[in-house]
Parts: structure tokens; C-alpha cells; sequence
């Protein structure tokens, strides 16, 4: 019987999927039947554990380690892609670098680090992959981005910074590769708890204030928009920047 | 789960019946609703045929007293309202300084009105069963602007408003509200646009990164996903469906 599944036979990189949110999508992906490259930087031990798991959805799954914020890296992980699954169809650049302090608490030069991973870090990965998405013609580049990209945040002042960039670079992108039927898109995530906020209960009522739907997100709240935009549904959304974030903002 | 039931307006033709397919298609019962009932008949009979279950409700979005009965017709039918989309839409493209009085009141009417109209007569269903899903067909007309098309961009950018302002109120009878934002779309509207604009399509098809209009489909698809469970942490947002022709 063929497979229906949305991504059948497709690879798809997840970045920074050893854990977390990157974890959740992964699994997503290789649910609706695709081959995953599981990036991981210094998570090795979680990758491995991660890939296991995928395995026994009985997919084609490849952990690969890498620095996204180094090109010679990115290069490394197109070819280890390319030997193990052939050409890629989807990237979903979960991977980023968050200091959380508020700028003039930063050491001369230290956001310089954050600023390579979150923003040169995509602009390296679509220099590397999206040349055979759009030999092909078709091809699918996601970055997630956290709302602060798009409303500021004293103290995600860099990382915001670096990913309202993002937001914009995808935006060109999109619009250099629309011919070659190449979607870029942008999600943007409100406050996810994945258990390590190390809030007290009072900071996290306050913080839950902000937000109508009543909680604060979850890994598992992520994964729908990813399926959806990954997949042929979302064929002409392209350039566009979509908030999951229980209401706490509604911006354009 | 028994299945969910969906509202949609205007479904007789263009998006909107397309809306109404593919929800159906995903196992959702459908009530077409119509100002041109005829024009539902024919989406019911196209969900028939594909083994989906639809029914054809007569409405005129602009007057509340008509949605509220079709609303009733409706439920009284199917049970309850799981799902609105509002979808009716309708416009006259025209520089504005040419416009009239009484194309403006249409405009807003049928846009702008027809949905806060239908929010008045289901939200409350939905509060009392503690679920519900909007999507409101909103266009980029409403987020960028558009030339020759002053009063519906204003009615359009409306519709985005009153989303947002609805998805805070509803957020706690969790409620969510969404719009999707159609680019230009192959549809019979745009058809008839085209009857009075000559070489409108062409214009707008070489500025659309991927070379070509919206299908019904394009639309249906978006709106399908936010009308899911998979949407359930988003609310108040905009979807842009366009092929990159806007990026808000």
C-alpha cells in the first residue's frame, strides 16, 4: 500500500533537536513518515537518546553534531545528509543561544556569540541547503523565532535582536526563491515551560497574566504549525510570520 | 468525539465552498450557509457525492435577524456549532474617490458587519459548551492597503481588530479566534473584478513570488488547520495566504 503519510520518504534537519521543543518536532516529522538529520551542538547524550526513540517509529533517523554558527560545519552536515539520505526537502532551524540579562549586564563582546548562532547560524543554513531545494524546485525552510523578535524584551535583547533579523532575512529569501516553489516561513513562540523556568508560583502567575488562553505554552503546542507549514497544505505561505503564543500578543 | 459541526457563510461559490469541502472532507458536518441558496443546494450536493454530510441554510450575513435564523435552522438540524467560518465576503474595486454611499454601506455590511453579526449569534454556543473555533477570512487588502479598494481594506482591517479584541474576551471559554489573510485568489469574485479591470490578473500575477493566483484550495487548507486541534495555542493571530505577495 502507498504511503499517505505528509512526509513520506522526505529528510528533514530539525536543528538543535536533541531535546525540547526541537525533540517534539522531530518526532512529528518522522510520524508523517520522514527521514530525520537530528542536528544536536552539545547535547550528545540526549541526541542519541532521541534518535533511538525515532528509530523505533521505524523511520530513517541520523543524529548529526555540528556548530550552525560555523559555515565549514554546515558544510560537514549537508554532506553527511547527502551521503545518508540524499537531498533534503525541509530545514527546521530550532537551534539558538539565549542569554537572558538585560545589555549592560553583557561583558564587552559577549552577545557577539548569540548573535552568531541565532542569526549568521540561519543565514548559514540556508547558503548551504537551499541550492539543491531550489535545483529541485521544490523545498521547505522553517525558523522558529520567540515573539520578543517581534515585540522586544529587555532582557532577550540581543537574541531579539538577532531573530527580528531572521525574520527579515527569511522574508528576502522568500522572495529570491519563490520561483523555484522554495516556502520560507518564520514561527514565533510565546514563553514555552519546559519544566526549567525556575519560577516561584507567584512570578508565574503574573507571567501567566499575559497570556488569555490561561498557561503557558508547551513543546507539543509547536508541533501542529510545523506539520502544517512543512507540509503540502501550506504550499502557498510563504514570507509569513505566525505568533503561537496563547494571545499574548497579536501584532499586523 | 462525536463530529464536529461547522458553520460556514457564503459557502455557495468561490473559497468559501471550498472551505465547506474541505472541512467535510475532513469529517466535520457542514452547514453551507448562503445568501443565494441555490448556490449552497449545489456545495451540499458536491459533499453528498464525496460521502460527507452538509446541509444548505439560507443567510443574509448583513442582517443579524436572518443569521439568527439560520443559526437556529442550523442547530436545530445538527445539534450545535463547533466551528464559524466567516467567509462571506464581497467588493467593488474602484478608486475611492469614485465610489458611493451606498457601495460603502454593502461593502461593510456584507464584510465587516455579516461577521460580527454571526459572532453575536454562535459565540454564545460556543461559551456554554466550552469549545469553539473562529476563523475569520480577513484579507491583506486589510493589512497592507490596496488601490481601488479603500472601504473593503477599512471593513478588512476591521475584521482583523475585532479578531484580536474576540480572542482575548473568549480566550477563558477557551474560544479561539483567528483570521487567515487570502492574497489575490482565483475565485469567481475576482472574475468578475477582472470583467471591469482589464490585465488586473496578469499585473498581480508578476508580483506574486510564486507566479500565480490563489486556489480555493490554498485558502481551504489554512483555515482547516486553524479550525484544528493542532491550532489550539494560537489565537489572535493573522494568516497570510498569498504566495508571498505581502510578508507582514
Amino acid at each position: 500500500m502507498e504511503d499517505s503519510r505528509t512526509l513520506s520518504g522526505k529528510t528533514i534537519l530539525v536543528t538543535g533537536g536533541a531535546d525540547r521543543i526541537g525533540k517534539a518536532i522531530a518526532i512529528s516529522a518522522a510520524k508523517n513518515g520522514a527521514n530525520i538529520a537530528l542536528h544536536y551542538h552539545r547535547s550528545k547524550e540526549e541526541a542519541l537518546q532521541t534518535t533511538q526513540e525515532i528509530a523505533t517509529l521505524g523511520c530513517r533517523v541520523l543524529a548529526i553534531q555540528g556548530d550552525i554558527s560555523d559555515l565549514e560545519q554546515v558544510e560537514r552536515m549537508r554532506d553527511k545528509i547527502q551521503t545518508e539520505f540524499g537531498d533534503l526537502y525541509g530545514v527546521v532551524n530550532n537551534a539558538g543561544y539565549v542569554q537572558m540579562k538585560p545589555l549592560f549586564q553583557y561583558a564587552k563582546d559577549e552577545w557577539k556569540k548569540e548573535i552568531d548562532v541565532c542569526l549568521n547560524g540561519v543565514i548559514n543554513l540556508a547558503y548551504t541547503f537551499i541550492p539543491h531545494m531550489k535545483e529541485k524546485g521544490e523545498g521547505k525552510f522553517i525558523s522558529i523565532v520567540g515573539d520578543s523578535a517581534r515585540m522586544g524584551n529587555r532582557n532577550l535583547i540581543i537574541s531579539a535582536a538577532a531573530r527580528n533579523g531572521v525574520i527579515s532575512f527569511i522574508k528576502s529569501l522568500a522572495l529570491e526563491v519563490g520561483q523555484n516553489q522554495v516556502q520560507c516561513n518564520t514561527v514565533s513562540l510565546g514563553l514555552i515551560d519546559q519544566g526549567d523556568l525556575g519560577m516561584n508560583e507567584e512570578r508565574m502567575k503574573k507571567l501567566i497574566k499575559n497570556y488569555p488562553l490561561n498557561r503557558l505554552g508547551r513543546a507539543d503546542d509547536i508541533v501542529g504549525i510545523i506539520d502544517f507549514l512543512l507540509s503540502g497544505n501550506a504550499d502557498w505561505i510563504t514570507g509569513q510570520v505566525i505568533s503561537v503564543n496563547g494571545g499574548s500578543g497579536m501584532i499586523g | 468525539m462525536s463530529k464536529q459541526i461547522a458553520f460556514v457563510t457564503g459557502a455557495g461559490r468561490g473559497i468559501g465552498r471550498q472551505i465547506a469541502l474541505t472541512l467535510a472532507a475532513k469529517d466535520m458536518v457542514v452547514a453551507v450557509s448562503d445568501l443565494n441558496i441555490g448556490n449552497a443546494e449545489e456545495t451540499v450536493s458536491l459533499i453528498n457525492e464525496s460521502g460527507g454530510k452538509a446541509i444548505s441554510v439560507y443567510c443574509d450575513v448583513t442582517q443579524l435577524a436572518s443569521v439568527e435564523e439560520a443559526v437556529q435552522a442550523a442547530t436545530s438540524q445538527l445539534g450545535s456549532i463547533d466551528i464559524l467560518i466567516n467567509n462571506a465576503g464581497w467588493d467593488k474595486v474602484e478608486p475611492f474617490l469614485k465610489s458611493e454611499p451606498d457601495t460603502w454601506d454593502r461593502i461593510i455590511n456584507i464584510n465587516l458587519m455579516g461577521q460580527i453579526h454571526t459572532c453575536k449569534a454562535i459565540l454564545p454556543l460556543m461559551i456554554e459548551q466550552g469549545y469553539g473555533k473562529i476563523v475569520n477570512i480577513a484579507s491583506d487588502s486589510g493589512r497592507v492597503g490596496s488601490s481601488g479598494e479603500a472601504v473593503y481594506s477599512a471593513a478588512k482591517g476591521g475584521v482583523i481588530a475585532f479578531t484580536k479584541t474576540l480572542a482575548r474576551e473568549m480566550a477563558r471559554h477557551k474560544i479561539n479566534v483567528n483570521c487567515v489573510s487570502p492574497g489575490p485568489a482565483d475565485t469567481p469574485l475576482f472574475k468578475e473584478i477582472g470583467e471591469y479591470n482589464a490585465g488586473i490578473a496578469e499585473a498581480l500575477i508578476k508580483a506574486i513570488p510564486f507566479r500565480r493566483l490563489a486556489q480555493p484550495e490554498d485558502i481551504a487548507n489554512a483555515v482547516a488547520f486553524l479550525a484544528s486541534e493542532e491550532a489550539n495555542y494560537i489565537t489572535g493571530q493573522t494568516l497570510s495566504v498569498n504566495g508571498g505577495l505581502q510578508m507582514v
